[in-house]
């Protein structure tokens, strides 16, 4: 089942994405309502990731398109913010807690200028949200994970921005940072942010999240919690594979066929 | 005087590298650097073939290209060959060093070059070979890695910002708009035109122990970016003249000299950095488990 | 230019002067291609690079430390000083936050810088001894010696042996290490096997072509390897082959041109072999898979063009009905020229009849323009029932897809789908 909504903040319009020749996402077709915590589940190597990614524009699409706000990415990457997983980045790096929330302040018009006290204000305004404002001038490299992940967040927050895509936040972090996310991710939504969380835990969907995507390669269900969150839909999504879908999606990698017509 | 101008080029060399370094250091490219180091070779005797003077800079421009081109044939070897990166590096630079070798073969008699210098450089020779400015001489080697430093030093504090977020963050900083390409490249071409620039001072290897030790000395030493860069650039200079002096001493080669004093520099902090060094991270591990 | 028959007299080792360090030479390759491989499979091939710098102050301290040119001591103090480098890139990279890559750069530096110092201090000492302690450098084949040859093809006899012996151990540590450990294989003592194997072949490799040009011999025969085969016993071979074939040719522009060293020309040979092995390697290369791309579209045109005509005998309920060239372009918009192309080429296979300007079914022909037409409706329901599809959003997937799926999978979709009657779009199925 898929809801579809007017005026959505985000929609994927017949997405198809390969990754080493292989499709990892198929055909996904969806619109999002703007003003909700959407929540984005689905098995390990179902293409979650893939699908930031391809939104941010970081990944090219084999087909389809994006939407954010009804325009193209390119004319308002300011209202969107990305918080990638915390693993991609190297945490030995020289730097401040300050130092990378800072470059959430960062446009293209502020590169080669000094931050502003008013960049400097919002930025420690962000660390007082997510509670780190006593680390400022702590070395990134001596921050548990719960507080990495709150820095990112700081950093995001940083950038103001409508539409916040997050890479599994809550992954190895602790309860109480976990807590603490949520709490500031409702209130972010309470002022009209939309914000779509990649997902690992079960568990909490129904508390935390008022939308679901549900992801295995292929969409299988995108709706209200109450509506999509059943056994069957979350069978589908963890069933397990579509084996004709997989067996063609090795062969499209095998012969390194195109998987749209170019004539 | 001469002293002074061995040690001034010395300490340039080591400057324009040590900056550049850290920033291959932190976007693990140490062996990229490596790998530019020696495919500039080849561009360097064709630039001396064709310039038949030395002081012919657009030349050296050129053989510059060599440094950025080699970049380009390892990430082509790597993404559509599918060679595994390591491999793809050790391919590359080696048979564009293979090259410059038989080039310098070839024209033995033409090319004020020999394979010592190559390995190694002569910096001993460097005051030899002046310009003449305000009615000065000073050795064209000074004149030229001055003017590098000074804009290694712009490109670092006008880029600092881009630098630092495509360094630490390169996807954040793509989905920000920022063309990581073009700060990567830019990279690239100043790490191979300081290359062939110091070249004849130091050799192609010993660039890299420039590039990559003062950076990792810093690296064990702070965890702020601008102090590391810092350090850093004092470290080469330090080195420099120590190594100079060391060389003296036992009648060796000035940059191998200024490698093992690196050595002995980056021995001592590995064993006895606070926070980063072995001794005090053994300590810690004692101390917790009381 | 080159007299041919002084290259098969060479190559068939006629002249007694050069014959024992052409196959040294060969001997030495072939080895380092062989530990190469293995260096190549873990990952190591940068490792190899900074070893062979350091071997360098190895070299100078054992004749510092002895006083005399002995080509054993001398080694030994290569490879003592080549495996001490090895330690300490380990050493840095597990007890401080300074990645292997930057690790195995300043090891390779400084040991390095380290040796040159005391090489030239060594040289400017005057010491009559010390000439030919550059030959470590830069790799003087020309200059090997009788002694020296032996040596090489002692070492170069044994580390092939060695690899022959323990080769299962190996390649089950290759692939999966975690598997080999639980296996009870002496994982550690067999990494520190291949380290001094390789320290081995690089200390003994380097006369031949030098510190920089080292890593080559070492990697650059596995990487061409790599491109022709998935079988570990197979690359081996292939690796050694290429090695020994390059060092027989490097040594031969040598030989022929005095002015040309040895080293540099083993390496071109070395890099070329690589370049047509990515280019043209049957298991990766490039031009296998531009080939596999050119085939594709072939096999789209023509099932394409195969498709149409069926439509247009659906349309008018007859198969056998001859059609124009417009009359196709007006059912299905394809590019003039491949067009003409795939009408030619499906005549010759027998699929399509030519009479006079037209062209018509053959009943094979037939045949498979029903089945790509089955398979596409079969494939756009797949679509709309499994993956939720909206019915107007299925038709270009089906388009691309219809021409992989293979006699198998398209059993399964029926099977699956319960031998649908209709498509999404109500249009019926047609069976054999």
């Amino acid at each position: 089942m898929i809801q579809q909504v007017e005026n959505p903040a985000l929609e994927l319009h017949n997405v198809t994405v390969t990754y080493s020749q292989k499709p990892v996402l198929w055909n996904i077709d969806y619109t999002l309502p703007a003003g909700k915590l959407v929540g984005v589940i689905g098995p390990n190597g179902s293409g979650k990731t893939t699908m930031i990614k391809s939104i941010m524009g970081l990944i090219a699409l084999n087909s389809g398109y994006v939407k954010i706000f009804n325009k193209n990415l390119s004319e308002l990457r300011h209202r969107v913010s990305y918080v990638p997983q915390r693993g991609s980045v190297d945490w030995d790096f020289p730097a401040s807690v300050l130092d990378i929330v800072l470059m959430g302040r960062l446009k293209t018009h502020n590169l080669f200028k000094r931050f502003s006290k008013e960049d400097k204000e919002i930025a420690l305004e962000c660390l007082k949200k997510v509670k780190m404002d006593h680390f400022i001038k702590r070395q990134i490299s001596e921050l548990s994970g719960g507080q990495q992940q709150r820095v990112f967040l700081a950093r995001s927050l940083a950038q103001e921005a409508d539409l916040y895509l997050m890479d599994e936040p809550f992954a190895g972090v602790d309860a109480a940072t976990e807590n603490a996310i949520i709490e500031l991710l409702k209130e972010m939504r309470t002022q009209g942010k939309t914000i779509l969380v990649v997902h690992h835990d079960l568990q909490t969907v129904r508390e935390y999240f008022d939308w679901l995507l549900m992801l295995n390669t292929r969409l299988v269900a995108s709706g209200t919690t109450e509506q999509v969150f059943t056994p069957n839909f979350l069978y589908e999504t963890y069933g397990g594979k579509l084996s004709i879908l997989a067996q063609v999606g090795e062969l499209v990698k095998e012969k390194s066929h195109p998987l749209r017509e170019k004539f | 005087m001469d002293t002074f101008w061995i040690i001034l080029t010395g300490i340039l060399v080591a400057a324009c590298c040590s900056l550049l370094g850290c920033f291959l250091l932190l976007r693990k490219m140490a062996m990229v650097g490596d790998a530019i180091s020696h495919a500039v070779l080849p561009g360097i005797v064709i630039a001396y073939l064709l310039a038949q003077n030395r002081d012919s800079l657009p030349m050296l421009m050129g053989a510059g290209v060599f440094g950025v081109l080699v970049t380009v044939l390892i990430e082509t070897l790597h993404k559509q060959g599918k060679m595994q990166i390591d491999a793809a590096i050790g391919v590359s630079f080696t048979w564009l060093f293979a090259i410059g070798v038989i080039l310098i073969s070839l024209y033995a008699g033409q090319v004020d070059l020999d394979q010592d210098c190559v390995l190694y450089g002569e910096i001993a020779y460097v005051p030899l070979d002046t310009w003449n400015i305000a009615n000065r001489e000073i050795p064209r080697t000074v004149g030229i890695l001055s003017i590098l430093l000074l804009g290694i030093i712009a490109f670092i504090v006008l880029g600092y910002k881009a630098l630092f977020v495509t360094t630490f963050d390169e996807v954040f900083a793509a989905s920000m708009g920022i063309s990581t390409a073009f700060w990567h490249y830019a990279l690239m071409s100043a790490v191979s035109f300081t290359t062939v620039m110091s070249f004849e001072a130091v050799g192609a290897i010993l660039v890299v122990a420039f590039l990559v030790g003062p950076p990792s000395i810093a690296y064990l030493l702070t965890d702020n970016l601008r102090w590391m860069l810092v350090l850093s650039l004092l470290l080469g200079i330090l080195t420099a003249i120590t190594g100079y002096y060391l060389a003296v001493w036992i009648n060796g080669s000035i940059a191998g000299g200024m490698a093992a004093a690196l050595g002995v520099e980056f021995g001592l902090v590995f064993l006895w950095a606070p926070k980063y060094g072995l001794f005090f991270q053994k300590k810690k591990k004692i101390q917790n488990m009381f | 230019m080159i007299d041919v028959q002084d290259l098969i007299d060479f190559f068939l080792l006629r002249d007694p002067n050069v014959r024992w360090v052409v196959l040294g030479i060969m001997l030495m390759s072939a080895a380092s291609a062989v530990v190469g491989v293995f260096a190549y499979l873990r990952k190591r091939a940068l490792v190899g690079d900074a070893v062979s710098h350091a071997i360098l102050p190895g070299v100078c301290v054992a004749f510092l430390v002895t006083g005399i040119k002995n080509p054993w001591i001398l080694l030994g103090g290569a490879f003592l000083s080549g495996y001490f480098s090895l330690w300490c890139i380990n050493l840095i990279s597990k007890h401080s936050r300074i990645k292997p890559d930057t690790a195995i750069a300043l090891i390779l530096s400084v040991f390095y810088g380290v040796g040159i110092l005391l090489l030239t201090s060594i040289q400017n000492s005057g010491n009559a001894n010390q000439s030919g302690l550059d030959k470590f450098l830069f790799g003087k084949a020309a200059a090997l010696v009788y002694d020296d040859v032996l040596v090489f093809s002692f070492f170069g006899v044994l580390l092939i042996l060695v690899v022959m012996l323990l080769f299962i151990p190996f390649k089950v540590m290759a692939f999966d290490r975690d598997f080999a450990q639980s296996s009870g294989l002496p994982v550690n003592a067999l990494d520190t096997v291949l380290s001094v194997m390789t320290v081995l072949a690089i200390t003994i490799g380097i006369q031949t072509v030098g510190v920089v040009l080292m890593a080559a011999l070492l990697i650059t025969p596995a990487a061409s390897a790599r491109y022709w085969t998935h079988n570990l016993r197979i690359m081996v071979i292939l690796a050694a082959a290429i090695g020994a074939f390059s060092g027989i040719l490097g040594a031969f522009v040598s030989y022929e041109w005095a002015k040309m060293p040895t080293g540099p020309w083993v390496v071109t040979f070395l890099s070329l072999i690589a370049v047509v092995s990515v280019l043209f390697g049957t298991h990766k290369g490039v031009w296998a898979k531009l080939r596999q791309l050119h085939r594709n579209r072939l096999k789209m045109l023509e099932e394409n063009i195969l498709k149409c005509f069926y439509h247009l005998g659906e349309q008018d309920h007859s198969f056998t009905i001859a059609r124009s060239l417009e009359e196709i372009q007006e059912k299905r918009l394809f590019e003039l020229r491949q067009l003409k192309k795939g009408l030619k080429r499906l005549t010759r296979k027998k699929l399509l009849l030519l009479h006079a300007d037209k062209y018509a079914l053959t009943d094979q022909g037939m045949e498979e323009g029903k089945r790509v037409t089955r398979i596409h409706r079969l494939w756009e329901l797949y679509l709309t029932k499994h993956l939720h599809l909206a019915s107007d959003h299925v038709h270009e997937d089906a388009e691309a897809i219809e021409h992989i799926i293979t006699p198998e999978i398209e059993r399964e979709l029926e099977v699956h789908l319960n031998f649908p009657r209709t498509d999404p779009h109500q249009t019926p199925i047609p069976y054999k």
